[in-house]
């Protein structure tokens, strides 16, 4: 079922300007998870911004879950149903105490206080920071506050979650953390999950890439078939996970190896079939 | 010779209140001149609090840091010296552009040090330069600039007043790909000319594999591995422990290794991996 739908959406922030988001049409399934690429500029942030009705098309439409954010009465079922998580926490956070800043959304739904309660310790649970519930907010690291910003997030138990590069001031396990959580979200809880990142290695993670360029949409497919393309993404000014390059180029050079293969397991599985091969194929004559 | 030195450098940050916290847990720590340094460890391990401490924007509260052998802190009202010498730029230095034109803007610097008005404007050029800013973003505003520009203007400002230390806080988080090679690859160029100082954090393994001569490994405000690029990626489980990563390269060595096919993990670039490979492939073949 298709959850999210631009028809012919484009947007320029002034008159004048040139175009953001040039003509696009998508369609997101409900319960998929996608990964968004694209070199800065590319209109990913604007894209994400205009299904969240954050921004309005200047031509097109996007409906979320049936409702169009055009509409002044529907926007806020698309806000309740459609969160965001940006890339600095600090736009986010509003509230001094951790649970409180959790609380924060919940609260203004009008939830039960007894049940925000339980919301709150789930969703710090869910990210790790239940031992930080009762410290304050801006004492935390970078990592740790973009973790109480996506337990905001879900504490409006929302259908969709949208990552705004959620995880460029994460460390290496932050960043796993994370991806972690949003595989769980997507998989357990069958939220929809859209994630904007400039990490190869958190994109292949989906089960759809899209790769935006100059506004328009340049690729679209499953990781594989994505990053099997390595010159078109070099041309966009993306590069691809390093086990991605290094098969691709021992087969540019005649080696003959597979495209689009994005795991360290699977490149190794591949270079041991070959050694098995050419080692069988010696033996044989 | 050493260009920056901690020790036996402590901060503990709240001290008195329940949110005492040890943020640097009596570190000493050589960074020899003229080579470029990466710090890692993960969020809170102390990185941040290093940064701050290296051009005394904070005062540790045991120990003593050594800028060319000098004591920063011997005399504390010269501290403005030492912040001359030793640049900083932050996290998102973009936030910090403030002034009319990008080329006032990176002005800035040079200008509170007093230097020659021609003087200022070789330094803003050369520094624009390494950045790869151009004549034209110079004269523009830096509001008008594109995110992966403020970030090189931010820096080339840093740049300008061509600091004996360079301390760079992740300078390329949140941008793509060829924006982080661009901006690295300047600043690593700006360094070997000048033979100064870099300390570059990163959470990028891959990046830190690429341009670094060492790698400084913090861990709960201590030093926890210092060494060549090769010596700490060689101990993946310590790293690990540290709830640290490898380059994704480094990480098919050590499975092709398991797997008997390889003796070298020292792999940290694709550069070399394929031609690892290749080697592999031909021994193989000619077995």
């Amino acid at each position: 079922m298709t959850f999210i739908k631009t028809e012919n959406l484009s947007f320029k922030y002034k008159e004048g300007e040139p175009e953001v988001i040039k003509n696009i049409s998508l369609e997101i399934e409900k319960g998929s998870y996608t990964s968004v690429l694209g070199h800065n500029g590319s209109g990913k942030s604007t894209l994400a911004k205009l299904i969240c009705g954050i921004l309005q098309p200047t031509s097109g439409s996007v409906s979320v879950g049936g409702y169009m954010t055009n509409s002044e009465r529907d926007i806020y079922k698309i806000r309740e149903s459609c969160g965001m998580v940006f890339q600095n926490p600090d736009n986010q956070i509003v509230a001094s105490v951790v649970e409180e800043d959790v609380a924060f959304a919940p609260e203004n739904l009008g939830v039960e206080p007894s049940k925000i309660r339980k919301i709150v310790d789930d969703c710090l649970k869910t990210v790790g920071m239940e031992e930080y519930a009762l410290h304050s907010t801006y004492k935390l690291s970078g990592g740790q506050k973009q973790r109480v910003a996506i337990a905001g997030v879900l504490a409006m138990s929302p259908s969709c979650i949208i990552f705004d590069e959620a995880t460029a001031m994460l460390d290496p396990t932050g960043r796993k953390d994370i991806t972690t959580a949003m595989k769980k979200l997507n998989k357990e809880k069958g939220i929809t999950v859209i994630t904007i990142t400039h990490y190869m290695n958190e994109a292949i993670e989906a089960d759809r890439v899209i790769v935006l360029n100059k506004g328009e949409v340049f690729l679209d497919g499953t990781p594989e078939e994505i990053f099997s393309q390595v010159e078109k993404l070099k041309s966009v000014s993306l590069s691809v996970p390093q086990v991605t390059e290094l098969l691709y180029l021992l087969d540019s050079d005649g080696y003959d190896f597979p495209k689009g293969v994005l795991h360290t397991m699977q490149a190794a599985d591949v270079i041991e079939k070959k050694a098995a091969g050419l080692k069988k194929g010696v033996s044989g004559t | 010779m050493m260009a920056l030195r901690f020790i036996d450098v402590s901060v503990i940050y709240g001290e008195g209140t329940p949110f005492r916290k040890v943020a640097l847990d009596s570190i000493s720590v050589d960074f020899p001149a003229g080579q470029v340094i990466g710090i890692i460890g993960h969020t809170g391990s102390g990185k941040s609090t290093m940064v701050m401490l290296s051009n005394g924007i904070l005062k540790p509260t045991s120990g003593k840091i050594l800028l060319e052998e000098t004591d920063i802190w011997e005399k504390p009202r010269e501290i403005g010296r030492v912040r001359a010498k030793v640049g900083i730029a932050f996290q998102y230095p973009e936030y910090q552009l403030f002034d009319e034109t990008v080329y006032k803007d990176i002005a800035f610097g040079p200008k509170n040090m007093g230097l020659e008005e021609s003087e200022i404007d070789a330094r803003v050029r050369t520094a624009a330069g390494f950045c790869g800013l151009d004549e034209l973003s110079l004269k523009k505003s830096p509001f008008e600039l594109s995110g992966g520009q403020k970030r090189r203007a931010a820096i080339a400002g840093v740049i300008a007043m061509d600091p004996k230390v360079l301390v760079l806080d992740e300078p390329t988080a949140g941008l793509d790909p060829l924006g982080r090679e661009e901006i690295l690859g300047g600043l690593i160029k700006y360094q070997k000319e000048k033979s100064n100082t870099l300390l570059l954090i990163s959470h990028s393994m891959e990046d830190i594999a690429k341009y670094c001569d060492r790698i400084l490994v913090l861990k709960d405000g201590k030093v926890y591995m210092y060494g060549t690029v090769g010596e700490i990626f060689m101990q993946a489980e310590k790293l690990f422990d540290a709830s640290l990563d490898l380059p994704q390269i480094t990480k098919l060595f050590i499975e092709l290794k398991k797997r008997d096919l390889t003796e070298n993990t020292d792999v940290y670039t694709v550069k070399y991996a394929k031609k690892e490979i290749e080697k592999l492939l031909f021994l193989t073949k000619s077995q």
